[in-house]
């Protein structure tokens, strides 16, 4: 087993990761750039290394300066959590040649899969069912407005290098194509360093169900049932579940034989996701393969007990799975929230900043995955997630219930959050007869307002904050838990 | 003491009084309510409350944050202003962010391209700046049609809302 382990990322996930190698008695280190010299992730590691300015591309993206690093700190493994490097075939096939183990597939895997129009041509051929669309990746304008004629419109652009809904746009009539295209290939050369894109048909309400696999370095492949992540912005997944109210055992079955076939056709190995969309008459599509942690992969861990990080380490250390397909269960439900700094009010618009004051919240069956604390300024240069709050219980009513609690107990002051249209969500009708669609928030939620219905009591909270507060800003006051007399408060005198 | 405290452009009047020891009363809207406060903390406040029918204790989170509080209570916040102390401040220079007619980011933001240079004729809703803040883009347009007078910004820029990018000349 390794010693020491770098991790290549930053925030909640860099954090979640080395909390593992810690309990596997695995020294961590972690990298960071300017923006993060107060970030969670590098207070926690047992060492940190500086790789560059705030910039991705000037750090995080930078592949020579973690290498260095890794090789520096005499790291033997490197895990790249999602996003950045995860999925960059040319970092993990540099990681082999300066022998150093990269913790997830091989690189042409990773290479033919992130290639989204590739992994297409694979699932074809595996007879993995795909939605209708290109398996070619185009850069010329002109070629892409044919082929979304002949799809037919709405379509939907895709990064062929792309994940996380970055380059993705979806065009309802022909006059928005061209500029749809170009901001898909500026956000998709920016995000990933690749501007390719392609189209697929759009599909009207779908699910977005997917099957999280594992796969050692012995050809043993098993799957670890559905996540259904249909609640999303942007294309970005807000929240996520397992099991999905979708899925009868016989197409959980068939979707879960389908993701094995499609690990082994690709020669997968190590932790990965395999996405579908599922349509209204439950048949389901292949959408692409995640070859790396997903986001969501705690909802995973929650029903089925089993620590996926854990899993990736023992593969990539050359050890033989542990479990067999028979091992895999689901117990109970579990939900997660992503807890983004955006602003749920103004078409979630990102909210970097200062957090003044937090407090997690804290219970049975509730898990947070954070990366920020009281007195941290949140970036402008990456990503908007803060936490990830995941909770588990005996069924998905309880669930629903549960999650309810925790983000009314979850305070963060400082900076917008989604917390109290995540409530709404968990609140609602819609969402508790698990009618949930990737047009969700459109279709239930399309011009979401607060009710601030205690608009009161923050009146009232206002008050008690101003009278009291300067009896801690006032020395002289001897009883702490009384209010100051009015010659204490003469400053803030009022007729 | 008298309070006039806004939220949006909602304000209300509560008196408010100490009467004993941590005890608050307050009048709001022809109601009495005494509140109970046990500051836990800079941030955190409990108050047990009542107001007639019966008791009910609380937890509130609060912060200041440009001249307003930040108030959470059960999940969702509070932007609660002293309308009072707003009416004697200086007159403070208003930040761009709240004026329609400037070419200001909405948020903290990265610069990725300047579309517009120094004279340029522009016409209402064509795109002068694009941004990232946290991967995601957005584009400044004009908010009204004119001459281009100056670009405060350039590529790889860090600004904020307030800053004004793009001077324009308007039109009559």
């Amino acid at each position: 087993m390794f010693k020491k382990i770098l991790v290549a990322n930053r925030g909640e996930i860099a954090l979640r990761i080395m909390k593992t190698l810690r309990e596997m008695d695995i020294s961590t280190v972690s990298v960071h750039s300017d923006a993060d010299i107060n970030a969670a992730h590098r207070l926690f590691s047992d060492q940190s290394v500086y790789i560059g300015k705030s910039a991705p591309k000037e750090s995080y993206l930078n592949m020579a300066a973690i290498i260095k690093a890794a090789k520096e700190t005499g790291a033997e493994a490197i895990h790249p959590g999602y996003g950045f490097l995860s999925e960059n075939a040319d970092f993990a096939a540099l990681c082999e040649k300066k022998k150093i183990v990269f913790i997830g597939p091989p690189a042409h895997v990773i290479k033919n899969l992130g290639d989204k129009t590739i992994a297409r041509q694979i699932m074809i051929k595996s007879n993995v069912p795909v939605t209708p669309g290109m398996s070619e990746p185009e850069t010329d304008i002109s070629s892409l407005m044919k082929k979304a004629e002949e799809l037919g419109y709405p379509v939907l652009i895709k990064a062929a290098a792309g994940g996380g809904g970055k380059g993705m746009r979806i065009v309802f009539k022909e006059t928005d194509m061209k500029d749809a295209c170009e901001a898909a290939e500026r956000e998709a050369s920016q995000a990933f360093g690749n501007g390719s894109i392609y189209l697929e048909k759009y599909l009207l309400k779908p699910r977005h169900v997917e099957i999280q696999i594992l796969a050692d370095t012995h050809g043993h492949v098993i799957h670890l049932l559905e996540r259904e992540c249909s609640i999303q912005r942007r294309y970005q997944k807000i929240i996520e579940e397992s099991p999905s109210s979708a899925l009868s055992d016989e197409l959980r079955q068939a979707m879960g034989k389908a993701a094995v076939s499609a690990a082994k056709a690709a020669g997968y190995v190590n932790a990965g996701t395999v996405e579908f969309l599922l349509d209204m008459n439950n048949q389901f599509y292949f959408l692409e393969v995640n070859t790396r942690l997903q986001v969501e992969h705690p909802v995973t861990e929650m029903i089925t007990g089993i620590d996926l990080v854990k899993h990736q380490i023992r593969i990539a250390a050359g050890e033989k799975l542990t479990l067999s397909q028979k091992d895999i269960s689901a117990k109970g439900h579990a939900i997660e929230c992503r807890i983004y700094g955006e602003d749920p009010e103004n078409a979630f618009f990102p909210s970097p900043g200062k957090i003044l004051f937090m407090k997690e919240p804290k219970g049975p069956g509730i898990r947070n995955d954070c990366g920020i604390y009281s007195g941290y300024t949140v970036p402008v240069e990456y990503d908007p997630i803060l936490s990830k709050l995941v909770v588990h219980a005996e069924n998905r009513e309880l669930a629903i219930q549960r999650m309810i609690q925790a983000l009314k107990d979850y305070v963060i002051l400082g900076i917008k959050t989604p917390i109290p249209f995540l409530i709404d969500i968990m609140n609602s009708d819609a969402f508790k007869k698990g009618d949930t669609t990737t047009d969700f928030i459109d279709t239930h939620f399309p011009a979401w307002k607060p009710d601030k219905k205690d608009t009161a009591l923050a009146y009232i909270a206002f008050i008690a904050d101003e009278l009291s507060k300067t009896v801690t800003q006032n020395p002289q006051s001897v009883k702490n838990s009384d209010f100051p007399t009015p010659w204490e408060t003469i400053g803030f005198y009022r007729p | 003491m008298e309070y006039n405290l806004k939220q949006n452009d909602e304000t209300k009047k509560i008196l408010a009084a100490i009467t004993e020891g941590n005890t608050l009363t307050l009048t709001m809207e022809e109601k009495d309510i005494q509140a109970m406060v046990t500051r836990i903390s800079d941030h955190h406040i409990h108050m047990d409350l009542d107001d007639g029918n019966g008791r009910k204790g609380i937890n509130v989170y609060v912060a200041d944050d440009n001249g307003k509080k930040i108030i959470v209570i059960n999940g969702m916040p509070y932007y609660i202003e002293d309308d009072d102390s707003h009416r004697f401040a200086k007159n403070k220079k208003r930040s761009g962010a709240n004026i329609p007619d400037v070419v200001t980011p909405p948020m903290p933001a990265i610069v990725i391209s300047v579309l517009v240079n120094r004279g340029d004729r522009i016409e209402k809703g064509q795109k002068l700046v694009v941004l990232s803040a946290m991967k995601m883009e957005t584009t400044l347009t004009a908010p009204f049609g004119g001459t281009v007078t100056k670009v405060n910004a350039k590529e790889g820029d860090k600004v904020a809302p307030g800053d004004i990018l793009v001077d324009i000349e308007k039109e009559e």
